[in-house]
């Protein structure tokens, strides 16, 4: 490749990155980041496909930690990435205040079988509890809904990682 | 131009990379990568989107767009093509297992039982069967002591079932995965695959059968150079309007009982004035039938490909060399190139006289044009030149050669020991001109 094939490739590649990311960023601040300190819940759980992708940190977080138990979490509201699993998708958004999560809403879309409707039924409300609990991530399983619940809790870490 | 046509090419694949990559994060962000499941399932997804980046870039390669052609010629459009598709087989591969192995490990099952369970969800198994079809186009076009074996249409079969391969893997990338269900991601993904199909059912499809059908070329006739050599001279309506230069090459399919079911690549043999002609020589079952061709048989055509020819001069001097089928692209160039007497040299290179066709049109040309004619015959020595002229080098022949354009066309390993001497001569590689015609 020529010296100036490279050149022209590496500045549309950082073009072409630096776009995509000032477009979903942007298309994700109708969600409130930690940057505003408002309390305000935003999403219900609906049936319908979450519009636009979400994205993660904003330039002042770190790479994902472990568990959210250990660091103190910063208050504010954040949504974490949509975890696609066998029977469907989850899409956690968590509300912490005074280190606490206090609140958590997720966008459930299900495959349309009506086992996994069932199954999201009866366990998502069970995993809430338990993390509410916890006030982290780190929480097991509900057994029979393994995939619904390790894909709750893998969007709610990423939320988390957020308050970090 | 060429150069700045590459140099376009290169750049559009590398930035066509960067945009997964961006759609990757776009959508995933950073997290994901502290856990073992978590970390499998991140590069499982991005080896997924590049792998149909790259089989999208592999398709456009051979779809023979006229753009890529004129920038490289299609014969090295094919070699690159070939070496990005064993990078889509590889990504495809770590895609599959990367993920069946995520999956495996957050469900804590043993990867056996994940995998017949994921088998279940319908677009997962027509991934999988996508991915057996990819692995035996690869296994068979990869590997040329495979390759050699098959029976070329046999080969050509099995290659095709590439497109079933793409189509197949199609639904699992928009169900099993949220990243292509709105938005600008869903826009450009559906855009790839429109652009990629497009493009090779214009260039290699219609565009051919259009031109086949306008100019209805017919044979006129058929001259045998040597017992295993025919000349056949075609013509047929508007010729000049397929702006075929001398030394480029189409896909030639006889209409002819036993032939038109195969077609073959042959560079025209003389200037394109008015009729094509191409010089045959029987090395195979396919180009022995053609030794038999009738006057009036009706030809289809695809081309005209390659950038073998005039209009790749850069240089007042010239320097030819052809060897076996690569004797017909160089006489054609030799006809409707300029060339300054003293500064224009051909080399023919043939193992016995007999492999010298076409040489009494070789002899007049060069005598009318005051071009050097050299031959040289012979078994094959240590390098290009045969045994008895071992240590013959082409600035011997020419010592102005660093200032010339350099045609070469001939077998394979010939024509590598030929521009390995053109190199060491100091002939720039804009001066280079190659043509090799592997499958």
């Amino acid at each position: 490749m020529s010296t100036r094939a490279k050149a022209a490739a590496i500045l549309a590649s950082a073009g072409v990155f630096a776009t995509v990311w000032n477009v979903s960023t942007a298309s994700s601040q109708t969600v409130t980041t930690p940057a505003t300190t408002t309390t305000a819940t935003t999403t219900t759980t609906t049936t319908t496909v979450t519009a636009t992708p979400t994205t993660v940190e904003s330039s002042t977080a770190t790479t994902s930690t472990d568990t959210g138990s250990a660091t103190t979490l910063k208050d504010g509201t954040y949504t974490g990435i949509t975890e696609t699993h066998r029977y469907g998708s989850v899409t956690v958004t968590v509300t912490v205040a005074d280190g606490q999560i206090t609140k958590i809403s997720e966008d459930v879309v299900s495959d349309g079988d009506h086992h996994s409707d069932m199954i999201n039924e009866r366990s998502i409300p069970a995993i809430e509890s338990e993390v509410l609990a916890a006030n982290s991530a780190d929480v097991s399983t509900i057994s029979g809904a393994t995939y619904t619940t390790q894909a709750f809790l893998d969007s709610l870490q990423s939320a988390l990682d957020q308050a970090a | 131009m060429r150069a700045l046509r590459l140099d376009a090419i290169e750049v559009i694949g590398w930035v066509s990379l960067a945009v997964v990559v961006a759609l990757y994060f776009a959508d995933r962000g950073l997290s994901g990568w502290t856990t073992a499941a978590g970390a499998l399932k991140n590069a499982g997804i991005l080896a997924g989107l590049v792998a149909t980046d790259l089989m999208c870039l592999t398709l456009l390669l051979a779809a023979r767009i006229p753009f890529v052609d004129k920038a490289m010629g299609h014969d090295r459009a094919l070699g690159k093509h070939g070496d990005l598709g064993t990078w889509v087989l590889s990504a495809v591969l770590v895609h599959g297992t990367f993920l069946t192995l995520a999956y495996a490990l957050g469900d804590q099952t043993p990867v056996w039982t994940e995998f017949v369970d994921l088998l279940g969800f319908g677009d997962y198994a027509l991934a999988v069967i996508a991915g057996a079809l990819l692995l035996g186009v690869a296994v068979t076009s990869i590997f040329l002591s495979i390759k050699k074996h098959l029976p070329h249409e046999l080969w050509w079969g099995v290659h095709l079932l590439t497109y079933v391969a793409v189509a197949l893997s199609i639904p699992h990338q928009f169900t099993m995965s949220d990243m292509f269900a709105t938005g600008w991601a869903r826009a450009y993904w559906i855009g790839l695959y429109c652009v990629s199909g497009f493009a090779l059912l214009a260039f290699r499809v219609l565009l051919p059968l259009f031109s086949s059908l306008e100019h209805r070329l017919v044979v006129t006739s058929v001259r045998h150079e040597a017992p295993d050599c025919v000349s056949i001279t075609m013509t047929g309506k508007n010729l000049h309007k397929l702006d075929a230069k001398a030394g480029q090459f189409f896909h030639w399919r006889f209409l002819a009982p036993g032939l038109w079911w195969h077609q073959h690549p042959f560079s025209i043999s003389a200037a394109p004035n008015g009729a094509l002609r191409i010089t045959v020589r029987s090395l195979g079952k396919g180009t022995a039938q053609l030794m038999d061709v009738k006057p009036g048989t009706s030809v289809f055509i695809e081309g005209p490909y390659g950038i073998f020819s005039d209009a790749a001069r850069t240089k007042d001097a010239v320097v030819l060399l052809g060897s076996g089928v690569g004797i017909a692209p160089v006489r054609a160039v030799l006809e409707e190139t300029e060339t300054v007497p003293g500064r224009s040299l051909v080399v023919l290179r043939a193992s016995t006289p007999d492999g010298l066709y076409l040489y009494d049109e070789f002899a007049m040309l060069c005598a009318q044009r005051g071009v050097q004619l050299v031959t040289l015959i012979g078994r094959r020595g240590s390098g290009w030149t045969p045994a008895s002229h071992d240590g013959l080098r082409l600035a011997d022949l020419a010592p102005w050669v660093a200032d010339a354009d350099v045609f070469v066309c001939g077998p394979e390993a010939w024509t590598d020991a030929v521009l390995a001497d053109a190199q060491a001569a100091g002939v720039p590689s804009s001066q280079i001109h190659a043509e090799r015609f592997t499958w």
